[in-house]
């Protein structure tokens, strides 16, 4: 009896150590090697590198806001330092932002890295589906390095996957030259391949096109930029809203060539950072107007008649808020990151800058937009360079008012150190202290 | 062969043993004081051999029936008195048998729970700290870990908050993680149970998490005994680096039945309150800073006064905030207890009900226990028992600390100008939501639903060899609850938010030791165990979310209009091992112990899945050599060293070695996935190899005796989510990484400064200190981390020390301002002068250094007890002292004239022209020059010296409440937190506002202060 049970211990003290017990799985995640295996695996690694472009630090919040507070489209009227830097224009590297929006971005790269690289060991796939796919990520790709070169200048070059962490893990910077033809050349690839059409809420081919015309524009590629923007026109594809409120209250609508799609299920939390408390948000931040202490009067740029004050700024109680998201119930606006209306006046300062003929060429650009929204036509005395680009500015400041544009619209004309009163170490922010910190091979940006 | 079939076939064996009849007898006896004479109730008479045993009643006399009738060996055991052992021949039917006990002050005799056994305190060469409940009776306990405050060197009890039921941190001699968690392992009845936060709802929450520990009823609790070295932990090998807290609840002891029955009720409030500006105070500093920053005067004004205001207020606002917030707030505990047994059965049964209301609106905390302890004879080779616990715990929660959303942390910020209600009675939309509202409106509560059991067999073999096989569960259900009101807070811009979730973590622990006791010739004494466990724990989360209630009356998700989001999810991590004990000892002089465990985890990769976890370490009592018998100064001396290993693995996720794609990167409503960690194949345990040295000495014939140890302790291997470069599209893996250091010493007093028997003065006085070195000696490339608000954690430094800028007094003139390097170009005379430590000429980030460290020099606590007649009076002092704080409150109430927070009455000694040697910057709209920049402005001596405890009881005496049926009676009336003397501007210098984190420590951000309690109570026996 004894010895039986002093047997029967062993055994269980053995079975205790026995190594099956050890061997549990993950239910909400699937291995790395499972995951690209067939066309579902990349049709689903796709739709994940969309949703990157959701996060608080790129569409769901900051992208298209920084730019408007760094400029002097919007005042801080919150409590989190971090956005208080941005308006500012004192922003550290410590930024938590500043840090979070690269993460993000990066993010994103790392996911369509993936597909590129993987897409053609991939079995039982269509050529339609691999064009489609691989055109998607190619512009994604060119979308996360654009928004990641305008914030921080030339970055790291990440062309591949990560799968682990090594030194080639610490890469140096490109310049930023390098960066934008990278862009060009995935751009470029993605047109070739990416179908014709398709919902405003992925990349197409116009997409792919739309985004181009603003690199060139960005790099001063004029001509370039004036081609890519008359192909999107020409498309045909897509028209101007006749209410510019339309635009924000109709998601599915013709001018929207590539806008992030926010459902119930992803709500992001534009509105309640834009509205104040008697509505039920946060009023982190607000329209400059006669009372800033900063540079800037949003509200004041408005003509009286232009109808896009009301489709953007509201008011309650002397108080301007931004009022282009308003969904603040169910978070589930949209934020565009292409419209047509980007693209006429994209042609119009190319052409302005290749020294078109401004009435024949440059007007009927900017006197679309300035249609739709109400207010008369440009003078047609405006013809030199510098008058045409105020007229181009101003016009863009008001259309894109809180979409992300102004602080790189400044930027992009030269004139963000006049209008804002910064030096010249401020058109670009410094890169996060924390990665600094992690790869030695990276330089900060001078004056930081 | 599955192991649960193994454990299963086993106790069918076990029960197969017969039984063996013989004819009965009864020993009987009284058992009295040696000294005094005075008869000792309560005092255990056991016969080892059989298990049988019984307690001595009011009159000291005891009773054992039903007995072979032998010789036996019986035993007397009483706490603070020697065992007696005395062996009687009851072969004639009955004997008598009195005892007359010496004191013990030491307690050598006493036992001392270890890891899978007990072990007499003589002979324990290990670091363990004790804690008998009973000297703590009449404290307040809202949870068990309270119970440890100050009370064990080394020991460090933080109540982070003063929100009812939420997480405590306890550091056993400091803290040796960053991220794999520094909370000891916690066993209960020798299983381990489930520990951390499992709530889905907290998210937005701010600080403070609660804990499952919270549902452990310290009524129920015998003794604790925490496990500080490496030699008495690592028998529980990867889970023992912080230590190990044995819980111990109490069982029946034969005899007729105890009823004990204890109720206190009392009233907690707050009692060192902040001063804020009142509202003339606000205008005026605020119209001050809008003046100089916009040129605009009177921007806040009252409606009756005769300027034209951009703010009018009400006429008579001037809303104290705090005052509409804090409330007295009722604490009460009712217990009750039955204990007995038969000479075959014993049994403890209890059931408490506790309810504590928080000092601030919207918190609060109930819970129900049950339990039932029992142990079974089977037949005089086999015991049966079982210990359950059943918990229903119901806290109700409000935001604090970091948020503003909280009540408290509302009430903190929000203007004196604002009003709580519109005329229509509905609530002011104050400038941070209304703390009011906030406390009335929103709800959020943690219902949890706890069992908590295990059951045994032990078979012995032979004398001194025990089989025991046991099975544990402890399930774990927390239904949580969160309301945000359409009305009032976070919610009102989606119609009111809510959220349900079910976490049900269940914990199952399959255990069997061979445990051996034998003495040969007298002189070699091998006591030990060898066994093997296998743990699987699962936790199953469901959650659901929505918006859009129709109005502020629905309050559950079935009225919502959206439904926004749920999710469902599962993750499993298992542990199993093999695990041993060997004692050693010769001559009653010399002891050897080692200790060995093996854990394999599911949590680490197939390469390092297994670790070995030794520990060796001896004793030399002294005081029993021969040569030491010469002399009377000394009545104790023992010599204790060990060295051991242990592991961590708390806190990193179950699946941290592998490389994942995870699902839920939807987008467009389509499913999408994206990489979500990087593989770490060769991700293993952390491990401590720490050192001990230890002396224990007694003087005056053991009335005062000393208590000493000093610890080295490094942690090698770190699991630590270390950092990668972020253009990787990852932020972080979880590797092995980085050192960490603690070493430090603890000395305990015990003074028996007066004694004598029942009618004299009595007068114990105890006092414990523990001093932990934290230093972090090896990161990731050495590189820093900065986290919270002002914490970091740096190599050569302790962990969690403050960084930031410092500062040099105030710019007085412009001159100084230009003449010092630039800060800002809108720095002005007024504002703070931080120093330019790397000398560049401009004030950048490259001007911080270490500020400050949340680590105390040292901690303890100081307890004197006096008895005089039925008299107790005790007075409990605990200290902290050498420890900073980070005020981040700081950051907005100081920040003048900015944010249009209220301001502390600091703000009325502000820099302005006619006050030109103010202590405190001025105001000035936007705070140009980032005063409240993160540095030593806001650093403050956190040291305290708090009462904690003051009690004073009166037992009735025995001749009065026999007559009336009672074994026992006592009233007390108890303060806790009656004050706390300390430098510290805040609410409260116990504070955490992170919770029970690892690195941000003592940092203050809007945490709810602790209660100042009083309570009357009272304890009867039957």
């Amino acid at each position: 009896m004894k010895r039986k049970l002093l047997i029967l211990l062993t055994v269980l003290v053995l079975a205790a150590g026995c190594d099956s017990v050890l061997d549990t799985n993950p239910t909400a995640s699937i291995d790395a090697s499972q995951a690209l295996q067939n066309e579902r695996g990349v049709e689903l690694a796709v739709t994940g590198a969309y949703s990157a472009l959701q996060t608080d630090n790129i569409y769901g919040q900051e992208y298209n806001m920084i730019p408007d507070l760094y400029a002097d489209n919007l005042r801080f009227t919150g409590t989190f330092t971090n956005h208080a830097e941005f308006d500012n224009r004192s922003v550290f590297p410590s930024n938590i932002s500043v840090l979070l929006t690269w993460t993000d971005l990066y993010a994103g790269v790392n996911r369509v890295n993936n597909v590129i690289a993987g897409i053609d060991d991939v079995d039982n796939i269509s050529v339609a589906a691999r064009d489609r796919y691989l055109g998607e990520a190619l512009a994604l790709r060119g979308l996360f390095y654009f928004n990641l070169v305008r914030y921080y200048g030339g970055v790291p070059l990440v062309l591949v996957p990560s799968a682990g962490v090594g030194p080639e893990s610490s890469l140096a910077r490109s310049t930023q030259q390098q960066v934008y033809s990278q862009i060009i050349d995935d751009l470029t690839d993605a047109i070739d391949i990416l179908p014709e059409s398709g919902d405003p809420f992925r990349f197409s081919r116009t997409g792919a096109q739309a985004l181009l015309a603003k690199v060139y524009l960005e790099t001063g590629q004029w001509a370039l930029a004036r081609d890519m923007a008359t192909a999107v026109i020409g498309s045909e594809r897509y028209g101007l809203v006749d209410n510019y409120r339309d635009l924000f209250t109709n998601k599915d609508n013709p001018e929207a060539i590539f806008s992030v799609q926010f459902t119930v299920n992803d709500n992001n939390s534009q509105a309640f950072w834009y509205f104040p408390q008697d509505l039920g948000g946060r009023l982190g931040y607000a329209p400059t107007d006669a009372s800033s202490s900063g540079p800037g009067n949003l509200v004041d740029a408005y003509l009286p008649q232009d109808t896009r004050f009301q489709a953007s700024i509201g008011e309650i109680e002397g108080l301007y808020y931004g009022n282009k998201y308003f969904r603040i119930s169910n978070g589930d606006d949209n934020v565009y990151v292409l419209r047509l209306a980007d693209m006429y006046l994209t042609r119009a300062e190319a052409n302005t800058r290749l020294g078109a003929d401004p009435v024949s060429v440059i007007h009927p650009d900017i006197n679309r937009i300035k249609l739709r929204a109400g207010i008369p036509d440009i003078d047609a005395s405006v013809t030199s360079e510098s008058a045409l680009m105020d007229e181009i500015l101003n016009e863009r400041r008001v259309e894109f008012a809180m979409e992300g544009h102004r602080f790189f619209d400044l930027r992009r004309t030269g004139r963000a150190m006049s209008v804002l009163g910064i030096p010249e170490s401020r058109l670009i922010f410094p890169l996060p202290q924390a990665e600094l910190d992690v790869n030695t091979n990276l330089v900060q940006n001078q004056g930081y | 062969m599955n192991i649960k079939t193994i454990i299963a076939i086993l106790s069918v064996l076990l029960l197969a043993a017969a039984p063996v009849l013989a004819r009965q007898a009864a020993i009987s006896g009284t058992v009295t004081d040696a000294r005094t004479g005075e008869t000792l109730p309560g005092a255990t008479v056991l016969i080892e051999a059989l298990q049988r045993g019984a307690s001595t009643d009011l009159q000291g006399r005891y009773n054992l029936t039903n007995i072979p009738a032998d010789v036996h060996t019986v035993r007397i055991t009483y706490v603070g008195y020697k065992n007696q052992t005395r062996v009687v021949d009851v072969t004639g039917g009955t004997a008598v048998a009195d005892f007359a006990l010496e004191e013990d002050f030491l307690g050598l005799d006493e036992v001392v729970v270890v890891g899978y056994g007990t072990e007499q305190r003589a002979n324990v060469s290990g670091s363990v700290g004790s804690l008998r409940m009973e000297s703590i009776e009449s404290v307040p306990l809202p949870t068990v870990e309270n119970a440890l405050q100050g009370r064990i060197a080394g020991v460090r009890v933080t109540q982070n908050s003063g929100a009812p039921g939420s997480a405590i941190s306890i550091r056993v001699r400091g803290s040796s993680s960053i991220s794999a968690g520094n909370d000891p392992l916690y066993v209960i009845d020798g299983v381990p149970v489930n520990q951390g936060n499992f709530s889905q709802i907290d998210a937005t929450f701010g600080g403070q998490g609660i804990n499952t520990l919270s549902d452990l009823n310290p009524d129920d609790v015998e003794s604790i005994e925490v496990l500080k070295d490496a030699s008495a932990a690592a028998i529980y090998g990867s889970r023992a680096s912080n230590g190990v807290v044995l819980i111990t609840t109490k069982r029946g002891s034969e005899g007729a039945p105890r009823i004990d029955f204890s109720a206190y009720y009392g009233t907690q409030h707050d009692y060192n309150r902040v001063n804020y500006l009142n509202a003339d105070q606000y205008i005026e500093v605020y119209n001050e800073s809008i003046l100089n920053a916009f040129g605009l005067p009177d921007y806040f004004g009252y409606e009756d006064d005769d300027t034209a205001n951009f703010v009018e207020v009400p006429a008579g606002t001037d809303t104290d905030w705090l005052d509409e917030v804090l409330r007295a707030a009722p604490i009460a505990n009712t217990s009750i207890s039955v204990s007995g047994g038969t000479d075959r059965t014993r049994y403890f049964v209890s059931g408490t009900s506790f309810i504590q209301d928080g000092i601030v609106r919207g918190f609060g905390y109930e819970r129900l226990n049950g339990r039932i302890n029992l142990d079974y004879q089977a037949f005089n080779n086999l015991t049966l028992g079982t210990n359950i616990s059943l918990t229903r715990g119901v806290i109700e929660r409000s935001r604090s600390d970091n948020t503003i959303y909280g009540p408290f942390a509302n009430a903190n910020a929000v203007p004196p100008v604002e009003p709580i209600y519109n005329e229509d009675g509905s609530y002011f939309n104050t400038l941070y939501a209304n703390p009011v509202g906030l406390g009335r409106e929103n709800e959020a509560e943690e219902r949890t639903l706890r069992i908590l059991g295990n059951t045994f067999a032990s078979y012995r073999l032979a004398d001194g060899l025990e089989l025991r096989g046991s099975l544990g569960l402890d399930q774990y259900t927390l239904r949580s609850r969160l309301y945000d009101s359409p009305i009032v807070g976070l919610a009102t811009g989606t119609g009111g938010a809510g959220t349900a979730a079910n976490s049900f973590v269940t914990k199952i622990t399959y255990e069997s030791t061979l445990s051996f006791n034998r003495t040969y010739r007298d002189l070699h004494s091998v006591t030990g165990v060898v066994g093997g466990s296998y743990e699987d724990n699962v936790t199953e989360t469901n959650s659901v979310s929505g918006s859009q209630f129709p109005n502020e009356f629905f309050r559950y998700l079935t009225s919502a209009a959206t439904i926004s989001s749920g999710s469902s999810a599962y993750t499993e991590w298992t542990l199993a091992s093999l695990f041993s004990r060997v004692n050693y000892t010769f001559n009653d002089r010399y002891t050897l112990t080692m200790n060995v465990r093996t854990d394999g985890s599911s949590r680490f990769g197939e390469d390092n899945r297994y670790g070995f976890f030794p520990s060796a370490s001896a004793l030399w009592r002294i005081i029993d050599e021969p040569f030491m018998s010469r002399q009377e100064f000394l009545s104790d001396l023992r010599l204790r060293a060990s060295y051991g290993i242990t592991g961590n693995q708390f806190g990193i996720g179950n699946f941290a070695s592998r490389g994942l794609w995870a699902g839920g990167s939807n987008y467009n409503d389509q499913p999408g996935t994206a990489p979500a960690q990087l593989a770490n194949p060769d991700l293993k345990w952390e491990t401590t190899n720490q050192f001990n040295i230890g002396t224990d000495f007694a003087l005056f014939n053991q009335r005062l005796a000393f208590t000493f140890d000093y610890f080295i302790k490094k942690t090698d291997d770190l699991l630590l989510n270390r950092p990668v470069p972020r253009s990787t599209g990852f932020t972080s893996l979880t590797s092995n990484v980085g050192s960490m250091e603690n070493r430090g010493y603890e000395v305990s007093v015990r003074a028996h400064i007066l004694r004598g028997s029942l009618t004299d003065l009595r007068w114990t006085s105890e006092l414990n200190i523990g001093t932990t070195q934290n230093e972090v000696t090896r990161l990731y490339q050495d590189e820093p981390i900065n986290t919270g608000f002002a914490s970091r954690i740096e190599v050569g430094q302790p962990l969690g020390v403050f960084y930031g800028y410092v500062t040099d007094g105030l710019f007085r003139t412009p001159d100084e301002v230009n003449s010092h390097a630039f800060q800002d170009q809108d720095t002005s005379p007024g504002d703070i002068r931080f120093r330019d430590l790397n000398g560049d000429g401009f004030i950048t980030g490259l001007d911080r250094q270490i500020i400050g460290n949340p680590w105390p020099d040292f901690s303890g606590g100081f307890n004197n007890t006096f008895q005089f007649r039925g008299f107790d009076l005790s007075v409990f002092l605990e200290f902290v002292y050498g420890n900073d704080i980070f005020n981040a409150n700081r950051l907005y109430t100081d920040a003048y004239g900015t944010f249009f927070d209220n301001h502390t009455k600091r703000a009325l000694d502000r820099w302005t022209p006619d006050n030109p040697d103010a202590s405190e910057p001025r105001a000035a709209w936007g705070d140009p020059n980032f005063n409240t920049r993160n540095s030593d402005r806001f650093i403050e001596d956190g040291s305290y010296l708090r009462i904690k405890n003051l009690i004073l009881g009166y037992n009735l005496p025995g001749e009065t409440i026999t007559r009336f049926g009672f074994r026992s009676a006592r009233i007390y009336l108890q303060a806790q937190n009656l004050h706390t003397f300390t430098n510290y501007s805040g609410f409260d210098p116990e504070v955490n506002y992170a919770g029970n984190t690892g690195v941000v420590r003592g940092t203050d951000f809007y945490t709810l202060p602790q209660a100042r309690t009083l309570t009357a109570g009272i304890n009867l026996g039957f």
